[in-house]
This record gives C-alpha cells, structure tokens and sequence, in this order.
C-alpha cells in the first residue's frame, strides 16, 4: 500500500532537550492511525514538523511523497490540521472563518463559503453558521476546529487530541465521523491522543511515543498479542513501562 | 496576495470593536478641526505664516491644523490600534499553529493582515477627509477643496507608515503591548519632530525621510501646486514603506508559532 506519511529518523531538539529522537515510521493511505503517548512524549512536535510549523533538526519526512521541509506549501496545501489547543477568532461569525480558511486554500469567496456551509450543516450548525465564534460551547468550537481541517477537502489529516474537551455523546459522533471519513473518502488520518480508548475503536494502526522516542508501532490487535496484553491499557503500560 | 484573503480581514477589522472606537476618535478630530482654527495658539499662527508664505495664510493655517494638529496625532494612534497587534494577536490566542498549517507563506500572512490594516485605515482618514469635505466649506472661510484634498491625500501616504512601523515592530517584539507602546513613543516623536525643516532650513533633506513631514511640506507650495510636489513625497514615502514592510517580512518568518 502506498505511504501517506514516512518519517525517516525525524529528529527535533531544544538546545539539550531532545523533543523527538530519530523517530522512523509509515502510515498507509487510507487509515486512522494511532499516535499515542503521554503528554509531552514529542507527539505535538513530530505532527508540527510534518506541517511546517518547526523545522526538524534531522531526519527527513514526506507526505504523500512530498518532502515536508522542501515542499512545505505543497504538503500544506493536502493536509487538514486540528490542533490539541487553540482559539477562535471571537467576534467573527463561524461561516466567516470558515470561508476565511477556504481563502488559504484559494478557494473563491462563493465555494468556500459554500464548502463552509456544508460543513456546518454536517456538523448541526447550520443554524448558528452567522453567529460569531465567541458565544460557542467547547463541543461546538471542537465541531468548527474539525471543519476547518476539513474545508481543503485534505488527504491527510492530522487531529491532535480531538476528542478532550467533549462529552461522551460528542465523542462518539466525532469519532465516527473520522472513521467514515477514512473509509468512505479515503483520507489518511493520524490521530494522536492519549486517550486509548478512542485509540482501540477507531484505529487498526498504532505508534507509541516515549520520551520522544517511538517504542512500538504495528498493528493493535499483533501488538497485543506480542505483549499478551487484554487491553489497550495493559498494551500501554507494559510498552511504557518497558521503556522507562 | 489573496484579494478574498484581504476581504476577509478588512471585514473582521471593521467589525473589531477597536475599529468603533477608532471611528469615534475620527469624528473628535473632524467636529474639533475648526474649532481649534477659531482660537489658534498664537506661536502656531505665527509660524505657519512664516514657514508656509500662502497668500491666504488663513487656509494655510486651517490646513497646517488638520495636517498636524489634526491627523497626524489620529494617524499615530490609529496604526497602533489597527496595526500594533498583528499576528501577535493571534498568536497568543492560540490562533496560529492553526492558521500557519495551511498554504500560506508567513510573509503572506503577514502582507494580508497588514494589507487590510492599511485599506481600514485609509477608510478612516479618508472618510475624515470627505466629511471634512462636506462640513468644512461652511465653517472655513476661503475653504479650497483641491488644496484640500491634494494635502490630505499625500499625508495619507505618510500616515500610512504609522500602520507599517506598528505592523513591523509587532512582529520584532514578541510581547504585544511592549510593542504598541514602541510603536507609538516612536510614532509620537516622528510627529513631533516632523517640522524640523522648517525650524532649520539647513535639515530639510535630512527631515524627508520622516513620514509625517512630506504633508506639511506640501503647504509651503500651497499657491501653485504642480505634479512633481505630489509625485516627489509620495516617491520617497512608497520607498520608506517598502523598507519597513520587507523588514517586518523577514522577521515574520522566524516566529514559532
């Protein structure tokens, strides 16, 4: 199967601090893949390097072949981004930044604001898409944060912690939506999260962080099996604690 | 440069509630202008007929009072309101790893936001000016509006580096009210410093190169305006601009986002 995304050794450090450590790895087009790892394990790192928000210190990475630091607008331009936290521009209405990051993909005023529109619909907005952002619910902004990542209509998305923040209902719509994204319109997500459970339900493919440092990737249930582990949790643990 | 981009600022700026108050300091200045032409202080009538030698020296005060007294302050305040926290806004609203993940240059980011600054601004000094337009003829005795046109539009231009000096120093200093109060002591001083060609003939060459000077300079020609005295302030501030702006590119592209 083709490779969405490959890192070969990415590296990022801060001064002494080594962020991300030689990390190598291949999602396959078309599946969710797990990113896991507690927080600061170089997860958020490795999801910036491949979207041109830092430069890696070494190694080299690609994403549907395109070189992420080379051809940084490229890689940009075919990825959808949620990031673990962020803000709302308060007084603008939704469908405005909607259409506003439909812009950023040149669209024209009439498709993004129509794209923008769809979106909402999908996501039961429709009726607050002229409200400005501000008066939104966590769930609801969480809503516009995914339809932003989803207005250039992306091949690869990267969703960073998407799921804190929202009640169980809200979970279990997101979650199904990514999964129909992928296998309906073959989009390749790499959804990184420390929540495990979200990990066991939607994705086939997992890679575990540690310390910036990966520590296992493959399949979930072959992982499993290899550590004799029940559960996702038992899976994590006996990784993490492996590694310390 | 994305026009639709632009668009999309320029909206979300006239919508901002900074841009209200703005408009409310606009109005101040154009109801105050006459006002303080009724009363002048006595060493500003004074030395705008020495310096300026128009055979109205009345207008030439009015003119001198809504150049400086007028827009000039305006134009200082108003670039650090519209301009003095660009991308630094929405980097400490947690905007950016979000904006900077699509397909967009830093620099272009940069040029859109500071784009829509300077067409917001210009609606506001512009709007001064028609307004002032309208009301003045019935409050100025000898009110010219060719004069007074030309004058305004060529501070314009001048003023318009209120908008690019706040737009750069944003993005030099990370902290964003660090940045509006540079912005605006050095913007105080361009004005404040902006006849010193007046005061010593021998430092006008040297005073061309500030923004704020080229309007007031105009005045001293007031009688028989021509292409060139239009054309030559605008030539300068256009390359002074374009120093500015390509400094505040280059620092742009080293914020993290």
């Amino acid at each position: 199967m083709t490779a969405a995304i490959e890192l070969d050794n990415l590296t990022k450090t801060y001064g002494d601090l080594i962020a991300v450590d030689r990390v190598s790895l291949r999602v396959a087009e078309g599946q969710v893949f797990g990113f896991m790892g507690h927080n600061g394990a170089g997860k958020t790192t490795t999801i910036r390097m491949l979207l041109g928000l830092t430069r890696p210190t070494g190694g080299s990475a690609r994403v549907l072949g395109r070189d992420v630091v080379a051809d940084s607008l490229a890689v940009r331009g075919l990825c959808g981004f949620l990031p673990a936290s962020y803000g709302l521009p308060r007084d603008m209405p939704a469908l405005d930044f909607l259409a506003y990051v439909g812009a950023m993909f040149g669209l024209s005023r009439a498709e993004a604001t129509a794209r923008g529109r769809g979106l909402l619909e999908l996501f039961d907005l429709g009726a607050v898409a002229g409200k400005a952002l501000g008066g939104f619910s966590t769930g609801m902004a969480q809503k516009v944060g995914l339809a932003q990542a989803l207005i250039g209509r992306p091949r690869v998305l990267f969703l960073d912690e998407p799921t804190s923040g929202l009640d169980p209902l809200g979970r279990h719509h997101f979650l199904t939506h990514i999964r129909g994204l992928a296998r309906e319109q073959g989009v390749t997500v790499l959804f990184s999260t420390h929540i495990l459970g979200d990990v066991e339900s939607i994705c086939e493919q997992v890679a575990i962080m540690h310390h910036g440092r990966l520590i296992a990737c493959g399949g979930l249930q072959a992982l499993k099996a290899e550590h004799r582990a029940a559960t996702m949790d038992d899976l994590y643990l006996d990784l993490v604690q492996g590694a310390a | 440069m994305s026009a639709a981009m632009v668009g999309h600022e320029v909206r979300a700026l006239l919508r901002a509630r900074r841009t209200r108050l703005a408009i409310g300091i606009v109005l101040y200045a154009v109801v105050g202008a006459p006002f303080l032409l009724a009363k002048p202080p006595p060493h500003v009538a004074a030395a705008a007929t020495e310096w300026f030698h128009a055979s109205d020296p009345a207008f030439a005060l009015f003119l001198f009072i809504w150049t400086d007294l007028a827009l000039n302050k305006l134009a200082a305040v108003l670039g650090v309101v519209l301009a003095g926290g660009i991308v630094r806004e929405e980097q400490s609203r947690g905007l950016l790893p979000l904006l900077w993940a699509k397909p967009i240059t830093r620099a272009r980011y940069f040029l859109v936001k500071l784009a829509a600054a300077a067409i917001v601004f210009s609606m506001l000094l512009g709007g001064a000016a028609l307004i002032g337009l309208v009301l003045f003829p019935w409050q100025i005795a000898g009110f010219r509006p060719v004069p007074f046109l030309i004058v305004s539009g060529v501070h314009l231009f001048g003023a318009l580096f209120a908008v690019v000096l706040s737009a750069t120093v944003a993005i030099l200093v990370p902290r964003r009210l660090t940045a509006m109060l540079i912005s605006l002591m050095l913007l105080m001083l361009l004005v404040g410093s902006a006849f010193i060609g007046f005061y010593n003939p021998a430092w006008a060459d040297y005073a061309a190169i500030n923004p704020f000077y080229h309007a007031v300079w105009l005045l001293g020609h007031i009688d028989g305006l021509t292409v060139a005295h239009v054309l030559r302030p605008i030539a300068i501030l256009l390359g002074v601009h374009t120093v500015f702006i390509a400094i505040g590119v280059a620092a742009v592209r080293r914020i993290e986002p």
